[in-house]
């Protein structure tokens, strides 16, 4: 009985360990893409915007279109990182602009 | 002993009442000061500066861009120039600009003095709109009105029309004006703001490449001097293999630093030219031009 036990739980540890794969929800990609589309957007309307942000997320959407999840997560959360960066480099700017100082030399 | 009092509270009074005097004096001239620098003054600033790192150039020699810098460059650019690559497009943009439209009027008809000789003065402050008017714009206002589809603006007819007339403008200093008007100095200091203002993932704004790195080389190509590039454009540009206009140039910039580049003709873009082409108020249109 100890025996059957010990194999039964062996075996579920074996299943655990190789079911990351299916840990990422599809559904989470698909918000954190529309997320970091959103934050881009909002960026570019702010005159912001980089075009590796552009990439990252034609390179999520295509990971999740092959069923890779876990790789479209990870592509889009950067991609709303730097969305998130340009837009406050273009706010920033916008009040912080100014001519190079040795302009006044 | 309370009168020698008084008498001295009475001097720091009059004291405090002179400093106090002079302060506000000096504040008002100050403020007169910064009023004053418009852009004008701004041109002063931005052309000296370039006279100052290219002294054995002149306005005109500036236009010359990255070919002042790489004698092989200058040769090349010699060679091409022995049968330049936009006369085919000039040929075009006469033909199309001198084609009527359907109900009978030209372009000509559009603009001042035929629209020969006029491109120098482009972008334009529009006091009806309050706006900058390009004039890539105003060929495509002038079809409009006269009951004809818009021509797209960065590569094409139309740039093929903008590049007869500014074939007709060759020689002629750039004009640019910006009149006293606190909607033409909004739209002058927004290009100006956008000019300056750091982009894309490298922070880089268009100074850093045009103004102090200008005569210096990024990898392959050297750096020309943001003084006297717009008086070139439209350009042929072999990497184009065709000829395109100073926007389409704009958003290759703006790739090339990583931003994501504003659209063609909106106020910003527009802005940006405006103030861009001020910058090179005086020197010779040599338009259209061939770059690599």
């Amino acid at each position: 009985m100890m025996k059957k036990l010990q194999r039964l739980f062996l075996i579920s540890v074996v299943m655990c360990l190789s079911m990351p794969v299916w840990a990422v929800d599809e559904q989470q990609v698909q918000q954190t893409i529309e997320a970091a589309k959103s934050a881009f957007n909002k960026a570019v309307a702010e005159q912001g915007g980089w075009m590796s942000t552009k990439k990252l997320l034609k390179d999520a959407e295509l990971s999740a279109a092959k069923g890779d999840q876990q790789k479209a997560l990870e592509l889009a959360n950067q991609a709303k990182h730097e969305a998130e960066l340009s837009y406050a480099q273009s706010t920033t700017q916008k009040q912080k602009w100014s001519e190079p100082a040795y302009l006044d030399q | 002993m309370i009168r020698i009092i008084n008498s001295s509270v009475a001097q720091v009074a009059q004291v405090t009442q002179k400093v106090a005097w002079y302060a506000i004096a000096l504040a008002v001239v100050t403020m007169l000061n910064t009023a004053a620098a418009g852009p004008k003054e701004d041109l002063d600033k931005y052309q000296g500066f370039f006279k100052q790192r290219f002294p054995e150039l002149d306005l005109a020699g500036l236009a010359n861009g990255m070919y002042n810098f790489s004698e092989d460059k200058r040769n090349q650019y010699n060679d091409i120039m022995e049968f330049p690559p936009y006369d085919v497009a000039v040929e075009e943009g006469k033909e199309l600009y001198t084609t009527p439209f359907k109900n009978g009027k030209h372009y000509a008809d559009c603009f001042a003095q035929g629209g020969e000789g006029i491109a120098q003065s482009y972008p334009k402050f529009d006091k009806g709109t309050g706006k900058v008017q390009t004039l890539a714009a105003a060929i495509n206002e002038c079809r409009k009105n006269n009951g004809e589809a818009p021509l797209k603006y960065l590569k094409g007819n139309l740039v093929k029309i903008q590049a007869y007339m500014a074939e007709t403008s060759r020689g002629k200093p750039i004009n640019i004006q910006v009149p006293d008007d606190p909607r033409a100095i909004a739209a002058y200091e927004e290009g100006k703001r956008i000019y300056f203002t750091r982009r894309g993932p490298r922070e880089f704004a268009c100074y850093h490449c045009h103004w102090e790195a200008s005569g210096m080389r990024i990898r392959g190509n050297e750096l020309s001097p943001a003084v006297g590039q717009a008086a070139n454009f439209p350009v042929y540009r072999s990497k184009w293999g065709e000829i395109g206009s100073i926007q389409r140039r704009y958003i290759g910039c703006m790739r090339n630093i990583g931003a994501v580049p504003l659209k063609e003709q909106t106020e910003a873009m527009n802005n940006l030219e405006y103030f861009h082409t001020y910058l090179s108020n005086g020197v010779p249109m040599n338009a259209p031009n061939s770059r690599f």
